[in-house]
């Protein structure tokens, strides 16, 4: 039983799929808080373009992306509307006792494309590799081991529990208490919410002794499978470049950042 | 280290859950070197709390226990686990890792061993079990007779000289249940089987143990205690449909067929 596919676009090619997992995680993270740093409107659209070139570049298909995109256009929609009556400063128009400012609008879009050019750029980022490839980037760079081990069993078991509530949610359903929403469906529903938990612990301990007797002794290690050659650096280079221009821009920007 | 040929001595062994509840009574039998033997019984008889003794994973509370010439004591229990693989019953818990060639190279790094010396270990254990070519594949998408393979595979890339199964032909269909007794039969080490399949251990195993409510009531050849219908009922088991139909002549047509 698969549920989604997390690797479904980890198989295409172009260069962020070619790209070696760890050089590519660490280069575009710097890109993104270079980009979260930024203040000036103006370089931030040069960045939001950049994210989407990317995005173009990594040959993710757009339909996808847009798909995902819409849950951050939500979160950011509840910011922005509350943004331009609430920050103070050169009033543009009031309607009844809100007094909708200039600055205000100024920030909701600065908000707004930095929040899209970072979510656009987790795209080339990590769609483009296996999640499997992930977690040993992670690994490989030395992130604590503990913090790679629970990820990599989450990523394990995620599946195994989704098919274990998927059984247990079948099996109150075949015997009459679907989705109803009562005293009893909810006592029900909290029963097997508990069973799942025992379960989940149960088989913890039985992981943990399978861990075991294979000789674990609290790490967790897989062998090196990235080569980075000579191509990694220059793409890692480039980005990380771009990535400290738009600084250089915004400081040596005529107009001071928020003048505009 | 001496072992007399006899790699697993286990003398009076006792074990009991914290609640009390008594899972092993003085447990006692010896396996010689290159053994197949059989560990039957019903439910709930006490076989798979054995199997954790003897790569400690529980710690006797009572007895002995030897393990190829080492007394299963703290300060073996690594290089004894080194030497003793247990393949757990349901392979969701045996394969933990996201990919099955860092499951297989799990055993074999956390022994130490160079890395080239892991690859060649995963790539001849994963010609044992017959599944070459799915290094890379996430063990969430096998089916359960590949997940039992591949669970049977971790073990033996550590070089085991005894391994212990657990229900090893467990809900897999006919077709994969034959693939497993054939590939059980190939290996080389002394295996301890504990299995409900009667079938399959008079297939491979010379040697049955009989294990109820924590006690061993019979040990001797499979051809004598898998093949006694009384001994059988008496202890929640039954015979297969081969012996009772062919009596002693079974023994034959399931080691042919296997």
């Amino acid at each position: 039983m698969s549920h989604f596919d997390i690797d479904e676009y980890a198989y295409l090619e172009s260069p962020f799929h070619s790209f070696d997992p760890r050089a590519k995680f660490v280069s575009v993270l710097v890109l993104m808080f270079s980009i979260v740093l930024l203040n000036d409107i103006r370089i931030l659209a040069a960045g939001l373009l950049l994210a989407v070139a990317l995005v173009l570049v990594s040959r993710i298909p757009l339909l996808f992306v847009m798909g995902r995109l819409k849950w951050v256009a939500l979160f950011v929609l509840a910011v922005v509307m509350v943004l331009p009556f609430s920050v103070s400063g050169t009033a543009l128009f009031s309607v009844g006792a809100l007094t909708f400012t200039k600055e205000g609008f100024l920030q909701a879009l600065v908000i707004s494309v930095k929040a899209f050019s970072v979510v656009l750029l987790i795209f080339p980022m990590l769609a483009t590799m296996k999640f499997v490839s992930f977690i040993k980037a992670l690994e490989k760079l030395h992130v604590p081991n503990r913090l790679v081990q629970m990820i990599t069993l989450t990523y394990r078991y995620i599946f195994v529990l989704l098919n274990e509530i998927q059984r247990t949610l079948r099996s109150i359903e075949s015997r009459g208490y679907g989705k109803r929403t009562s005293i009893l469906g909810l006592k029900n529903l909290g029963n097997a919410i508990g069973m799942l938990l025992v379960r989940s612990y149960e088989r913890g301990g039985r992981i943990f002794d399978a861990m075991v007797s294979r000789g674990y002794n609290g790490r967790m290690e897989t062998l090196r499978e990235f080569e980075i050659n000579s191509k990694d650096w220059a793409k890692a280079a480039s980005i990380v470049a771009v990535a400290v221009l738009l600084h250089v821009a915004a400081f040596t920007s005529l107009v001071p950042p928020g003048a505009t | 280290m001496k072992t007399d040929g006899k790699p697993m001595v286990v003398r009076n062994l006792s074990y009991s859950y914290a609640d009390g509840t008594s899972a092993l009574e003085d447990v006692t039998f010896e396996i010689s070197d290159g053994d197949s033997v059989a560990l039957v019984g019903p439910n709930g008889a006490g076989k798979s709390t054995l199997l954790l003794h003897l790569n400690g994973i529980l710690s006797r509370q009572n007895g002995s226990i030897e393990i190829l010439g080492l007394p299963l004591e703290k300060k073996n229990v690594g290089s004894i686990r080194k030497r003793v693989g247990l393949v757990f019953q349901d392979p969701e818990d045996q394969l933990f890792m996201s990919t099955v060639f860092d499951d297989i190279a799990f055993g074999p790094i956390n022994m130490g061993l160079p890395e080239e010396q892991v690859r060649e270990r995963v790539r001849w254990a994963l010609t044992e079990v017959g599944l070459n070519g799915y290094e890379d594949r996430c063990p969430h998408h096998l089916s359960v007779g590949e997940k039992k393979k591949v669970s049977v595979a971790t073990v033996l890339s550590m070089g085991p000289e005894i391994i212990l199964l657990d229900e090893p032909t467990s809900n897999l269909d006919p077709l994969a249940r034959r693939r497993m007794i054939e590939m059980l039969k190939g290996l080389r080490a002394t295996k301890l089987i504990a299995s409900h399949d009667i079938e399959m251990l008079l297939g491979i195993c010379d040697r049955a143990i009989l294990l109820d409510d924590g006690r061993v009531v019979a040990d001797g050849k499979t051809a004598d205690v898998l093949t006694d219908p009384e001994l059988l009922r008496e202890h929640g088991l039954e015979v297969p449909m081969l012996v009772k139909l062919f009596g002693s002549d079974a023994l034959e047509v399931i080691r042919e067929e296997f």
